[in-house]
């Protein structure tokens, strides 16, 4: 088998759920490394190379706002999420527990057919 | 801290120019809170090393950089079926046939591998390289060009299921195409018997110039006369059966195959045999203006065409033969595939024999008893150059056109 197959996969896999993960989180206002921070303490480690490309995408996308503020003395880009990101966030959210309910009964089916 | 700042340097040069202060402001905000970060656990400061091991452990400063940038293809996902499609199309019905007809050349004329000795041979394919290049060039150019007007537009966005091709069935034979075969056949067969008199070329036009055969195609139409004729019979014959029954079958796969086997080894054996090359005089030119360089010119590129469609029906024989056989193979069950492989092995060899061993005693007075050898076709051939000659200048009649 590729050795490469599984970590393509799960990058594929999870490359969705970080943009779920991070609107989520976006509730409240966070700067980068914070919020970095506060997803890998969450169990959700996310690689700053993909986090801030992912930043300035979503908001392009009109799905985040963000804005330069000093604290402790140094300058930092606080991001939080926008009236459109809430909307879709919710809309994420619907679509995100209808396909983890699909897989379970598909996973759980799976297993009983196994077994 | 030298050492991050030169990091961010290296990294800004690839940044894209619009967001280059406010990306890499950004990313020194986050190298120092992790550097922070660390040194409160460590309870120090971060030695030179373990901080170059930070900035590693980031990335190369081009990885970094190329994140932000917009994702770029000159072809993109959308058109590249389209893109490789029309590349291998290219290459397809242009270099494909233009190598074969070069190989050809290689191959079967000596003459122009006396024009271009050793490594000034290959220097011929310069053309073709020049060209290959130049076409897939402009091929991606217009393409890119595409794609980036149309870079928002979805090309199949109206397309109608409707107006999908039916399923293609390999196994099935297009009526049009058997009753074109057929009829061309038969019409070929009449010509060639001699039923039907037309110009070989229609460029005849008698107050001027006009066209017979010259004594390469006089040889070649006498030796290959029975061969030729009972290949297109059968070809006929087998365009005609399949116009009746639309469907191939190993049997019928293999006697096609057998036939194209056949067509190519008289092509080019008999091509071989009786010319000396692109020079080699097929069709014979008399003019009443001789000596007009024009008209020089037009016999002899008439005469490279005509060695050249040969040699180009001949490949195309040999291939269309082995793509045959190749589907004979391959056809679903093993053993009868062996019975009718070796069928079709026996049945080529017998043509193939018949090709050459074919003989037409009663058609000219200069026929053999047997299959003559190269220098006995030239010597044949010199005399009948000889007996033409003295017939144009006795006036007493031109070369006869079969």
């Amino acid at each position: 088998m590729n050795p490469d197959l599984f970590e393509n996969l799960r990058l594929e896999l999870r490359r969705g759920c970080l943009v779920i993960a991070v609107l989520g989180k976006l509730r409240s206002e966070h700067y980068g490394y914070a919020l970095r921070k506060a997803l890998d303490d969450l169990g959700l480690s996310i690689d700053e190379n993909t986090l801030y490309p992912l930043l300035r995408r979503l908001e392009s996308q009109g799905l985040l706002v963000s804005e330069w503020r000093e604290e402790d003395k140094r300058s930092k880009r606080f991001y939080r999420l926008s009236p459109d990101g809430r909307l879709i966030l919710g809309r994420l959210q619907d679509e995100w527990q209808a396909i983890d309910a699909s897989l379970q009964r598909i996973l759980k089916e799976t297993d009983h057919g196994s077994r | 801290m030298d050492l991050v700042e030169r990091y961010l340097q290296a990294v800004r040069f690839w940044l894209p120019k619009s967001q280059r202060q406010d990306i890499s402001a950004e990313l020194a905000e986050d190298i120092r809170s992790q550097v922070e970060d660390q040194e409160r656990k460590l309870g120090r400061s971060l030695t030179e090393d373990e901080l170059a091991s930070l900035l590693k452990q980031r990335g190369s400063p081009f990885s970094v950089a190329e994140k932000y940038q917009p994702q770029r293809a000159l072809v993109g996902p959308g058109l590249f079926p389209i893109y490789a499609f029309v590349l291998k199309l290219a290459g397809l019905v242009y270099f494909i046939p233009w190598l074969v007809v070069w190989l050809g050349l290689v191959i079967f004329a000596p003459a122009y591998r006396a024009a271009h000795p050793g490594w000034s041979l290959l220097g011929t394919l310069g053309t073709f390289w020049s060209l290959a290049f130049f076409s897939y060039g402009m091929i991606t150019l217009s393409f890119a060009v595409v794609e980036q007007v149309h870079r928002r537009v979805k090309v199949q966005g109206d397309w109608n299921p409707r107006r999908l091709p039916s399923v293609r069935d390999i196994r099935k034979i297009s009526r049009f195409s058997s009753l074109t075969t057929a009829v061309f056949d038969i019409i070929f067969l009449f010509w060639w018997l001699g039923g039907l008199k037309f110009p070989v070329i229609m460029l005849q036009d008698k107050t001027t110039w006009s066209w017979t055969a010259g004594p390469v195609w006089q040889g070649f139409h006498q030796q290959m006369y029975w061969p030729i004729a009972l290949l297109a019979l059968a070809a006929a014959g087998l365009a005609a059966y399949n116009l009746f029954h639309p469907s191939w079958n190993r049997l019928r796969m293999g006697v096609r195959a057998a036939l194209n086997a056949v067509g190519a080894a008289v092509l080019l054996l008999g091509i071989s045999a009786y010319s000396s090359g692109v020079q080699a005089q097929w069709l014979k030119m008399t003019s009443a203006h001789p000596g007009v360089p024009t008209l020089d010119a037009v016999r002899i590129w008439t005469n490279i065409i005509v060695f050249l469609s040969l040699l180009l029906a001949g490949i195309i024989c040999l291939l269309t033969c082995l793509w045959l056989l190749w589907r004979v193979i391959r056809w679903k069950t093993l053993f009868p595939t062996i019975g009718r492989g070796l069928a079709t092995l026996v049945l080529i060899g017998l043509m193939v024999l018949g090709a050459f061993g074919a003989q037409t005693p009663a058609r000219s007075q200069t026929a053999v008893s047997s299959t003559p050898s190269n220098q006995e076709v030239r010597r044949i051939l010199v005399e009948r150059i000889h007996v033409q000659h003295r017939s144009e200048i006795d006036g007493s009649g031109s070369p006869r056109l079969s």
